[in-house]
Protein backbone atom coordinates (compact mmCIF):
# COMPACT_ATOMS: atom_id res chain seq x y z
CA UNK A 1 0.00 0.00 0.00
CA UNK A 2 1.39 3.58 -1.27
CA UNK A 3 1.74 6.28 1.35
CA UNK A 4 -1.16 8.17 -0.49
CA UNK A 5 -3.48 5.03 -0.41
CA UNK A 6 -2.75 5.07 3.66
CA UNK A 7 -3.89 9.36 3.47
CA UNK A 8 -6.35 8.65 1.28
CA UNK A 9 -7.69 5.92 3.61
CA UNK A 10 -7.26 7.90 6.61
CA UNK A 11 -9.26 10.88 5.55
CA UNK A 12 -12.22 9.24 4.15
CA UNK A 13 -12.09 7.07 7.36
CA UNK A 14 -13.93 4.48 5.49
CA UNK A 15 -13.14 1.01 7.40
CA UNK A 16 -9.35 0.02 5.84
CA UNK A 17 -10.40 -3.36 5.62
CA UNK A 18 -12.08 -3.16 2.33
CA UNK A 19 -8.97 -1.71 0.68
CA UNK A 20 -6.24 -4.21 2.13
CA UNK A 21 -5.72 -7.28 -0.12
CA UNK A 22 -4.21 -9.82 2.76
CA UNK A 23 -7.37 -9.45 4.61
CA UNK A 24 -10.56 -10.88 4.04
CA UNK A 25 -13.52 -7.94 2.98
CA UNK A 26 -15.72 -7.81 6.00
CA UNK A 27 -18.76 -9.21 6.32
CA UNK A 28 -21.53 -6.25 5.29
CA UNK A 29 -22.45 -4.09 8.84
CA UNK A 30 -21.51 -6.73 11.19
CA UNK A 31 -18.01 -6.08 12.94
CA UNK A 32 -17.19 -9.80 13.15
CA UNK A 33 -17.14 -11.93 10.88
CA UNK A 34 -18.69 -15.28 11.68
CA UNK A 35 -17.22 -17.69 9.12
CA UNK A 36 -14.64 -17.82 11.81
CA UNK A 37 -16.96 -18.12 14.85
CA UNK A 38 -18.98 -20.92 13.23
CA UNK A 39 -15.79 -22.68 12.42
CA UNK A 40 -14.71 -22.84 15.66
CA UNK A 41 -17.84 -23.47 17.35
CA UNK A 42 -17.73 -26.82 14.62
CA UNK A 43 -14.74 -27.57 16.52
CA UNK A 44 -16.10 -28.04 19.86
CA UNK A 45 -16.14 -31.81 20.69
CA UNK A 46 -16.59 -33.53 23.92
CA UNK A 47 -12.82 -32.88 24.58
CA UNK A 48 -13.38 -28.82 24.26
CA UNK A 49 -17.47 -28.29 24.76
CA UNK A 50 -16.77 -23.88 25.99
CA UNK A 51 -14.06 -23.56 23.37
CA UNK A 52 -15.56 -20.38 21.78
CA UNK A 53 -16.46 -19.00 24.91
CA UNK A 54 -12.92 -19.67 26.00
CA UNK A 55 -11.70 -17.85 23.58
CA UNK A 56 -14.13 -14.72 24.04
CA UNK A 57 -12.98 -14.60 26.99
CA UNK A 58 -9.13 -14.39 26.07
CA UNK A 59 -9.94 -12.19 23.51
CA UNK A 60 -11.69 -9.26 25.53
CA UNK A 61 -8.85 -9.73 28.04
CA UNK A 62 -6.00 -9.33 24.94
CA UNK A 63 -7.95 -6.17 23.26
CA UNK A 64 -8.47 -4.30 26.65
CA UNK A 65 -4.99 -4.90 27.05
CA UNK A 66 -3.45 -4.00 23.84
CA UNK A 67 -6.21 -0.86 23.84
CA UNK A 68 -4.76 0.16 27.02
CA UNK A 69 -0.87 -0.16 25.05
CA UNK A 70 -1.71 1.90 21.95
CA UNK A 71 -3.05 4.41 23.92
CA UNK A 72 0.10 4.90 25.88
CA UNK A 73 1.79 4.80 23.51
CA UNK A 74 0.25 7.29 21.52
CA UNK A 75 0.50 9.30 24.60
CA UNK A 76 4.19 9.03 24.74
CA UNK A 77 4.81 9.05 21.18
CA UNK A 78 6.66 5.75 20.93
CA UNK A 79 5.65 4.52 17.92
CA UNK A 80 7.57 1.09 18.24
CA UNK A 81 5.11 0.58 20.99
CA UNK A 82 2.37 1.87 18.97
CA UNK A 83 3.25 -0.84 15.94
CA UNK A 84 3.71 -4.21 18.81
CA UNK A 85 0.45 -3.58 20.29
CA UNK A 86 -1.09 -2.98 17.35
CA UNK A 87 -0.08 -6.33 16.01
CA UNK A 88 -1.26 -7.80 19.17
CA UNK A 89 -4.47 -6.65 18.65
CA UNK A 90 -4.57 -7.51 14.71
CA UNK A 91 -3.43 -10.93 15.47
CA UNK A 92 -6.33 -11.78 17.97
CA UNK A 93 -8.70 -10.28 16.18
CA UNK A 94 -7.95 -11.77 12.70
CA UNK A 95 -8.04 -14.63 14.76
CA UNK A 96 -11.97 -14.48 16.00
CA UNK A 97 -13.10 -12.97 12.32
CA UNK A 98 -13.03 -9.06 13.72
CA UNK A 99 -11.55 -8.21 10.29
CA UNK A 100 -12.54 -4.23 10.26
CA UNK A 101 -9.96 -4.02 13.46
CA UNK A 102 -7.44 -5.92 12.61
CA UNK A 103 -8.03 -3.76 9.49
CA UNK A 104 -7.46 -0.10 11.19
CA UNK A 105 -4.41 -2.74 13.47
CA UNK A 106 -2.91 -2.84 10.38
CA UNK A 107 -3.12 0.85 9.34
CA UNK A 108 -1.98 2.04 12.80
CA UNK A 109 1.16 -0.82 12.65
CA UNK A 110 2.25 0.91 8.57
CA UNK A 111 3.51 4.21 10.76
CA UNK A 112 6.55 3.53 12.35
CA UNK A 113 8.34 2.79 8.87
CA UNK A 114 7.44 6.23 7.59
CA UNK A 115 7.84 7.92 11.28
CA UNK A 116 4.76 9.95 10.72
CA UNK A 117 2.48 10.66 13.89
CA UNK A 118 -0.15 13.23 11.48
CA UNK A 119 -2.51 10.28 10.61
CA UNK A 120 -2.82 8.35 14.10
CA UNK A 121 -5.03 9.99 16.47
CA UNK A 122 -7.39 9.79 13.60
CA UNK A 123 -7.21 6.12 13.03
CA UNK A 124 -7.05 5.41 17.02
CA UNK A 125 -10.91 6.99 17.20
CA UNK A 126 -11.70 4.49 14.50
CA UNK A 127 -9.75 1.74 15.66
CA UNK A 128 -11.87 2.32 19.20
CA UNK A 129 -14.91 2.43 17.69
CA UNK A 130 -14.26 -0.68 15.85
CA UNK A 131 -13.09 -1.84 19.04
CA UNK A 132 -16.17 -1.32 20.73
CA UNK A 133 -18.13 -2.51 18.55
CA UNK A 134 -16.52 -5.93 17.98
CA UNK A 135 -16.51 -7.00 21.54
CA UNK A 136 -19.86 -6.01 22.14
CA UNK A 137 -20.65 -8.26 19.55
CA UNK A 138 -18.73 -10.73 21.17
CA UNK A 139 -20.06 -10.14 24.30
CA UNK A 140 -23.19 -10.70 23.24
CA UNK A 141 -22.09 -14.02 21.40
CA UNK A 142 -20.25 -15.43 24.76
CA UNK A 143 -23.62 -14.45 26.96
CA UNK A 144 -25.50 -16.72 24.56
CA UNK A 145 -23.70 -19.26 24.88
CA UNK A 146 -22.66 -19.46 28.51
CA UNK B 1 2.11 -35.90 15.04
CA UNK B 2 3.51 -34.10 17.94
CA UNK B 3 3.47 -30.69 17.07
CA UNK B 4 4.96 -27.32 18.53
CA UNK B 5 3.51 -24.23 18.21
CA UNK B 6 5.39 -20.81 19.32
CA UNK B 7 2.68 -18.02 19.20
CA UNK B 8 2.66 -15.08 21.33
CA UNK B 9 -0.98 -13.48 20.61
CA UNK B 10 -3.32 -15.84 23.12
CA UNK B 11 -6.36 -15.77 21.01
CA UNK B 12 -4.14 -17.16 17.80
CA UNK B 13 -2.00 -19.60 20.29
CA UNK B 14 -5.34 -21.10 21.41
CA UNK B 15 -7.40 -21.21 18.20
CA UNK B 16 -4.68 -22.81 16.51
CA UNK B 17 -3.77 -25.50 19.42
CA UNK B 18 -7.72 -26.16 19.40
CA UNK B 19 -7.82 -26.77 15.91
CA UNK B 20 -4.43 -28.97 15.56
CA UNK B 21 -5.67 -30.70 18.21
CA UNK B 22 -9.31 -31.54 16.98
CA UNK B 23 -7.47 -32.94 13.89
CA UNK B 24 -5.50 -35.68 16.01
CA UNK B 25 -2.36 -33.90 16.55
CA UNK B 26 -0.68 -33.65 20.01
CA UNK B 27 0.59 -30.23 20.71
CA UNK B 28 3.36 -28.11 22.77
CA UNK B 29 2.60 -24.73 23.44
CA UNK B 30 4.89 -21.67 23.72
CA UNK B 31 4.95 -18.26 23.51
CA UNK B 32 8.27 -16.70 23.10
CA UNK B 33 11.54 -17.72 20.65
CA UNK B 34 13.83 -19.04 23.09
CA UNK B 35 11.08 -21.61 24.73
CA UNK B 36 10.30 -22.49 21.32
CA UNK B 37 14.25 -23.34 20.44
CA UNK B 38 14.43 -24.97 23.54
CA UNK B 39 11.64 -27.69 23.31
CA UNK B 40 13.41 -28.01 19.63
CA UNK B 41 16.61 -28.44 21.14
CA UNK B 42 15.91 -31.32 23.73
CA UNK B 43 15.71 -34.67 23.40
CA UNK B 44 12.52 -36.30 21.00
CA UNK B 45 11.62 -33.16 19.72
CA UNK B 46 8.58 -32.68 18.10
CA UNK B 47 9.23 -33.27 14.49
CA UNK B 48 6.68 -30.62 13.10
CA UNK B 49 7.20 -26.65 14.41
CA UNK B 50 4.42 -23.76 13.37
CA UNK B 51 6.53 -21.09 14.40
CA UNK B 52 5.12 -17.30 13.96
CA UNK B 53 7.70 -14.81 12.76
CA UNK B 54 7.20 -12.00 15.11
CA UNK B 55 8.30 -13.29 18.71
CA UNK B 56 9.91 -12.21 21.82
CA UNK B 57 12.84 -13.05 22.64
CA UNK B 58 14.36 -14.85 19.64
CA UNK B 59 12.01 -14.58 16.13
CA UNK B 60 11.06 -17.26 13.92
CA UNK B 61 13.82 -16.84 11.83
CA UNK B 62 16.36 -17.04 14.47
CA UNK B 63 14.53 -19.90 15.38
CA UNK B 64 14.67 -22.12 12.01
CA UNK B 65 18.80 -21.08 11.55
CA UNK B 66 19.74 -22.36 15.41
CA UNK B 67 17.43 -24.96 14.66
CA UNK B 68 19.31 -26.25 11.38
CA UNK B 69 22.59 -25.68 13.27
CA UNK B 70 22.22 -28.19 15.59
CA UNK B 71 22.33 -30.72 12.14
CA UNK B 72 19.90 -32.91 13.69
CA UNK B 73 19.51 -36.70 11.88
CA UNK B 74 15.86 -36.16 11.59
CA UNK B 75 15.62 -32.02 11.58
CA UNK B 76 12.28 -30.89 12.49
CA UNK B 77 9.53 -29.35 9.55
CA UNK B 78 9.38 -25.53 10.32
CA UNK B 79 6.35 -23.78 8.70
CA UNK B 80 6.63 -20.00 9.33
CA UNK B 81 3.24 -18.37 10.84
CA UNK B 82 3.48 -14.68 9.22
CA UNK B 83 1.47 -11.41 8.12
CA UNK B 84 4.32 -11.03 5.47
CA UNK B 85 3.25 -12.24 1.77
CA UNK B 86 6.06 -10.34 0.47
CA UNK B 87 8.55 -12.19 -2.68
CA UNK B 88 11.44 -10.80 -0.07
CA UNK B 89 9.77 -12.35 3.55
CA UNK B 90 9.44 -15.82 1.54
CA UNK B 91 12.90 -15.38 0.38
CA UNK B 92 14.31 -14.32 3.87
CA UNK B 93 12.53 -17.19 5.81
CA UNK B 94 13.68 -19.76 3.28
CA UNK B 95 16.95 -18.81 3.80
CA UNK B 96 16.82 -19.21 7.31
CA UNK B 97 15.67 -22.43 6.95
CA UNK B 98 12.45 -22.73 7.27
CA UNK B 99 10.33 -25.35 4.74
CA UNK B 100 6.79 -24.27 4.58
CA UNK B 101 5.02 -20.46 4.83
CA UNK B 102 1.16 -19.92 6.08
CA UNK B 103 -0.29 -16.39 5.98
CA UNK B 104 -1.92 -15.25 9.22
CA UNK B 105 -4.72 -15.69 9.79
CA UNK B 106 -4.34 -18.67 8.48
CA UNK B 107 -7.09 -20.63 6.28
CA UNK B 108 -8.35 -23.94 8.08
CA UNK B 109 -8.08 -25.79 4.62
CA UNK B 110 -4.97 -24.55 3.58
CA UNK B 111 -3.31 -25.44 6.94
CA UNK B 112 -4.73 -29.43 6.61
CA UNK B 113 -2.92 -29.92 3.45
CA UNK B 114 0.45 -27.88 4.52
CA UNK B 115 0.47 -30.09 7.31
CA UNK B 116 -0.27 -33.22 4.96
CA UNK B 117 2.48 -32.07 2.75
CA UNK B 118 4.71 -31.70 5.91
CA UNK B 119 3.86 -35.02 7.30
CA UNK B 120 4.91 -36.56 4.44
CA UNK B 121 8.38 -35.55 4.12
CA UNK B 122 8.89 -35.93 7.78
CA UNK B 123 7.78 -39.35 7.88
CA UNK B 124 10.33 -39.88 4.60
CA UNK B 125 12.81 -38.37 6.53
CA UNK B 126 12.26 -40.57 9.97
CA UNK B 127 12.30 -44.03 7.39
CA UNK B 128 15.48 -43.00 6.07
CA UNK B 129 17.27 -42.32 9.58
CA UNK B 130 16.13 -45.67 10.64
CA UNK B 131 17.41 -46.98 7.46
CA UNK B 132 20.40 -44.98 7.94
CA UNK B 133 21.09 -46.23 11.55
CA UNK B 134 20.06 -50.21 10.33
CA UNK B 135 22.58 -49.31 8.15
CA UNK B 136 25.74 -48.50 10.28
CA UNK B 137 24.50 -50.99 12.68
CA UNK B 138 25.28 -53.87 10.06
CA UNK B 139 28.44 -51.82 9.04
CA UNK B 140 29.87 -52.14 12.68
CA UNK B 141 28.48 -56.17 12.98
CA UNK B 142 30.31 -56.49 9.58
CA UNK B 143 33.64 -55.11 10.75
CA UNK B 144 33.37 -56.90 13.75
CA UNK B 145 32.51 -60.24 12.31
CA UNK B 146 35.65 -59.90 9.99
CA UNK B 147 37.85 -58.73 13.31
CA UNK B 148 36.45 -61.78 14.38
CA UNK B 149 37.02 -63.50 11.29
CA UNK B 150 41.01 -62.16 11.09
CA UNK B 151 41.58 -63.62 14.43
CA UNK B 152 40.07 -67.19 13.35
CA UNK B 153 42.26 -66.88 10.18
CA UNK B 154 45.37 -69.62 9.49
CA UNK B 155 46.90 -67.46 6.94
CA UNK B 156 49.18 -64.08 6.51
CA UNK B 157 46.87 -61.17 4.71
CA UNK B 158 49.92 -59.66 2.95
CA UNK B 159 51.55 -63.06 1.21
CA UNK B 160 49.05 -65.81 1.81
CA UNK B 161 51.69 -68.18 3.45
CA UNK B 162 50.49 -69.35 6.90
CA UNK B 163 50.47 -66.93 9.77
CA UNK B 164 51.80 -67.70 13.15
CA UNK B 165 48.28 -69.44 14.61
CA UNK B 166 48.77 -71.32 11.28
CA UNK B 167 51.62 -72.60 11.40
CA UNK B 168 51.43 -73.82 14.84
CA UNK B 169 48.19 -75.83 14.05
CA UNK B 170 49.71 -77.53 11.01
CA UNK B 171 53.29 -78.24 12.46
CA UNK B 172 52.24 -79.76 15.50
CA UNK B 173 50.29 -82.27 12.94
CA UNK B 174 53.17 -82.60 11.17
CA UNK B 175 55.55 -83.46 13.60
CA UNK B 176 52.97 -85.56 14.76
CA UNK B 177 53.12 -87.52 11.22
CA UNK B 178 56.63 -87.58 11.52
CA UNK B 179 57.20 -89.62 14.53
CA UNK B 180 54.53 -92.34 13.38
CA UNK B 181 56.57 -92.40 10.01
CA UNK B 182 59.89 -92.14 11.40
CA UNK B 183 61.17 -89.38 8.65
CA UNK B 184 63.36 -86.14 10.34
CA UNK B 185 62.60 -82.72 9.40
CA UNK B 186 64.26 -79.86 9.21
CA UNK B 187 62.78 -76.51 11.22
CA UNK B 188 64.17 -73.12 8.77
CA UNK B 189 64.01 -69.67 10.29
CA UNK B 190 64.74 -66.78 8.13
CA UNK B 191 64.96 -63.61 8.35
CA UNK B 192 64.46 -60.43 5.52
CA UNK B 193 68.41 -58.33 5.46
CA UNK B 194 67.52 -54.69 5.76
CA UNK B 195 64.15 -54.62 6.02
CA UNK B 196 64.22 -51.20 7.96
CA UNK B 197 66.45 -49.23 5.62
CA UNK B 198 63.95 -50.69 2.74
CA UNK B 199 61.40 -49.00 4.64
CA UNK B 200 63.31 -45.77 5.59
CA UNK B 201 64.22 -45.18 1.94
CA UNK B 202 62.01 -46.77 0.12
CA UNK B 203 58.42 -46.14 2.15
CA UNK B 204 56.33 -48.88 3.75
CA UNK B 205 54.66 -50.26 0.40
CA UNK B 206 57.88 -51.06 -0.74
CA UNK B 207 58.84 -52.73 2.44
CA UNK B 208 55.54 -54.80 1.86
CA UNK B 209 56.69 -55.81 -1.62
CA UNK B 210 59.74 -57.00 -0.16
CA UNK B 211 58.12 -59.38 2.13
CA UNK B 212 55.84 -60.60 -0.50
CA UNK B 213 58.69 -60.58 -2.75
CA UNK B 214 60.59 -63.39 -0.45
CA UNK B 215 57.43 -65.07 0.29
CA UNK B 216 57.02 -65.75 -3.36
CA UNK B 217 60.79 -67.01 -3.35
CA UNK B 218 59.87 -69.24 -0.38
CA UNK B 219 57.05 -70.45 -2.55
CA UNK B 220 59.11 -71.63 -5.40
CA UNK B 221 62.01 -73.57 -3.49
CA UNK B 222 60.69 -75.37 -1.32
CA UNK B 223 57.89 -78.19 -1.95
CA UNK B 224 53.98 -78.57 -1.68
CA UNK B 225 54.36 -80.80 1.22
CA UNK B 226 56.57 -78.13 3.40
CA UNK B 227 54.96 -75.61 5.69
CA UNK B 228 55.66 -71.98 4.83
CA UNK B 229 54.94 -69.36 7.52
CA UNK B 230 54.91 -65.59 8.34
CA UNK B 231 55.81 -65.23 11.73
CA UNK B 232 55.10 -61.09 11.66
CA UNK B 233 57.56 -58.83 10.60
CA UNK B 234 60.61 -60.12 8.43
CA UNK B 235 60.37 -63.64 9.87
CA UNK B 236 59.55 -66.33 8.06
CA UNK B 237 59.35 -70.10 9.10
CA UNK B 238 59.93 -73.07 7.32
CA UNK B 239 59.14 -76.75 8.38
CA UNK B 240 61.01 -79.35 5.92
CA UNK B 241 58.90 -82.35 6.17
CA UNK B 242 60.99 -86.00 5.53
CA UNK B 243 64.46 -84.94 5.26
CA UNK B 244 68.09 -86.39 6.23
CA UNK B 245 70.39 -84.60 9.15
CA UNK B 246 72.64 -84.66 6.24
CA UNK B 247 70.63 -82.52 3.89
CA UNK B 248 70.18 -79.54 5.71
CA UNK B 249 73.65 -77.55 3.89
CA UNK B 250 71.65 -78.64 0.47
CA UNK B 251 68.11 -76.71 1.61
CA UNK B 252 69.82 -74.12 3.04
CA UNK B 253 72.27 -73.39 0.02
CA UNK B 254 69.03 -74.00 -2.47
CA UNK B 255 67.48 -71.24 -1.00
CA UNK B 256 70.35 -68.65 -1.35
CA UNK B 257 70.53 -69.51 -4.75
CA UNK B 258 66.71 -69.30 -5.38
CA UNK B 259 66.72 -65.99 -3.83
CA UNK B 260 70.27 -64.77 -6.08
CA UNK B 261 68.19 -66.02 -9.36
CA UNK B 262 64.83 -64.34 -8.03
CA UNK B 263 66.88 -61.11 -7.84
CA UNK B 264 68.51 -61.97 -11.25
CA UNK B 265 65.87 -62.00 -13.25
CA UNK B 266 62.98 -59.88 -11.72
CA UNK B 267 65.51 -57.08 -10.95
CA UNK B 268 62.89 -55.61 -8.02
CA UNK B 269 64.41 -52.11 -6.96
CA UNK B 270 65.06 -53.12 -3.20
CA UNK B 271 67.61 -55.61 -1.97
CA UNK B 272 66.65 -58.99 -1.59
CA UNK B 273 68.81 -60.75 1.27
CA UNK B 274 67.95 -63.70 3.64
CA UNK B 275 69.61 -65.06 6.95
CA UNK B 276 68.63 -68.56 7.43
CA UNK B 277 69.22 -70.43 10.71
CA UNK B 278 68.10 -73.47 11.18
CA UNK B 279 67.99 -76.88 13.04
CA UNK B 280 67.06 -80.53 12.47
CA UNK B 281 64.50 -82.30 13.85
CA UNK B 282 64.72 -86.04 14.60
CA UNK B 283 61.36 -87.87 14.23
CA UNK B 284 61.18 -88.97 17.89
CA UNK B 285 62.35 -85.44 18.94
CA UNK B 286 61.31 -84.61 22.53
CA UNK B 287 61.51 -80.75 22.14
CA UNK B 288 58.83 -79.55 21.86
CA UNK B 289 57.61 -77.03 18.56
CA UNK B 290 58.18 -73.78 20.58
CA UNK B 291 61.97 -75.07 21.74
CA UNK B 292 63.01 -76.10 18.35
CA UNK B 293 61.72 -72.30 17.39
CA UNK B 294 64.04 -71.12 19.37
CA UNK B 295 66.85 -72.79 18.35
CA UNK B 296 66.42 -72.04 14.84
CA UNK B 297 65.46 -68.19 15.38
CA UNK B 298 69.57 -68.41 17.48
CA UNK B 299 70.63 -69.72 14.47
CA UNK B 300 69.30 -67.33 12.40
CA UNK B 301 70.48 -64.15 14.46
CA UNK B 302 73.95 -66.24 14.50
CA UNK B 303 73.78 -66.48 10.75
CA UNK B 304 72.45 -62.58 10.57
CA UNK B 305 75.54 -61.33 13.15
CA UNK B 306 78.35 -63.38 10.99
CA UNK B 307 76.95 -62.16 7.71
CA UNK B 308 76.82 -58.38 9.21
CA UNK B 309 80.32 -58.76 10.02
CA UNK B 310 81.59 -60.73 6.52
CA UNK B 311 80.02 -57.91 5.21
CA UNK B 312 82.23 -55.16 7.02
CA UNK B 313 85.51 -57.76 6.25
CA UNK B 314 84.72 -58.11 2.61
CA UNK B 315 84.39 -61.63 2.70
CA UNK B 316 81.79 -64.33 1.09
CA UNK B 317 78.60 -64.11 3.27
CA UNK B 318 77.08 -67.52 5.06
CA UNK B 319 74.14 -68.91 3.69
CA UNK B 320 73.28 -70.49 6.79
CA UNK B 321 73.81 -71.58 10.14
CA UNK B 322 72.72 -74.85 11.17
CA UNK B 323 72.12 -75.86 14.81
CA UNK B 324 71.95 -79.94 15.30
CA UNK B 325 69.19 -79.57 18.37
CA UNK B 326 69.46 -83.10 19.37
CA UNK B 327 73.07 -83.11 19.25
CA UNK B 328 72.51 -80.77 22.12
CA UNK B 329 74.43 -81.70 25.42
CA UNK B 330 75.23 -80.21 28.66
CA UNK B 331 79.08 -80.61 27.58
CA UNK B 332 78.46 -79.27 24.12
CA UNK B 333 75.67 -77.15 24.22
CA UNK B 334 75.35 -76.07 20.55
CA UNK B 335 77.38 -77.51 17.34
CA UNK B 336 76.96 -74.69 14.72
CA UNK B 337 78.00 -75.46 11.33
CA UNK B 338 77.90 -72.43 9.18
CA UNK B 339 78.25 -72.58 5.70
CA UNK B 340 79.47 -70.40 2.86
Amino acid sequence: MSYTEIETNAFQIVPPAAHIKVLDPPAAKSPIDVTMLNLLEDMQGLDEPNLVVELIDLYLEDAKLNLEKIEAAIVRRDLHQLKQAAHSLKGSSSSLGANQLAGWCHLLEMFESMNDWTKVPKIFVNLQRSAVEACDYLARERDRRS
Amino acid sequence: MRILIAEDNPVARRVLKATLTQWGHEVVSTVDGQAALDVLAATDPPLLAILDWELPKLDGTDICRKVRELGSSTPPYLILLTARNSREALVEGLAAGADDFLTKPFDQSELQVRLQAASRIVDLQQSLATRVRDLEQAIVERQRAEEALRLLSLTDDLTGLLNRRGFFNLAEHQLKMARRQDYGSMLVYGDLDGLKAINDSLGHSVGSDAISAMAEVLRLNFRDSDLLARMGGDEFVVLVANVQCTDGPAVLNRLQRSVESYVREVAPPFRLAISTGATYVEPDTTLSLDELIVIADQAMYECKRQRRTSAELGEKLPNYVLHSAELRTPEQPHEIIAGR
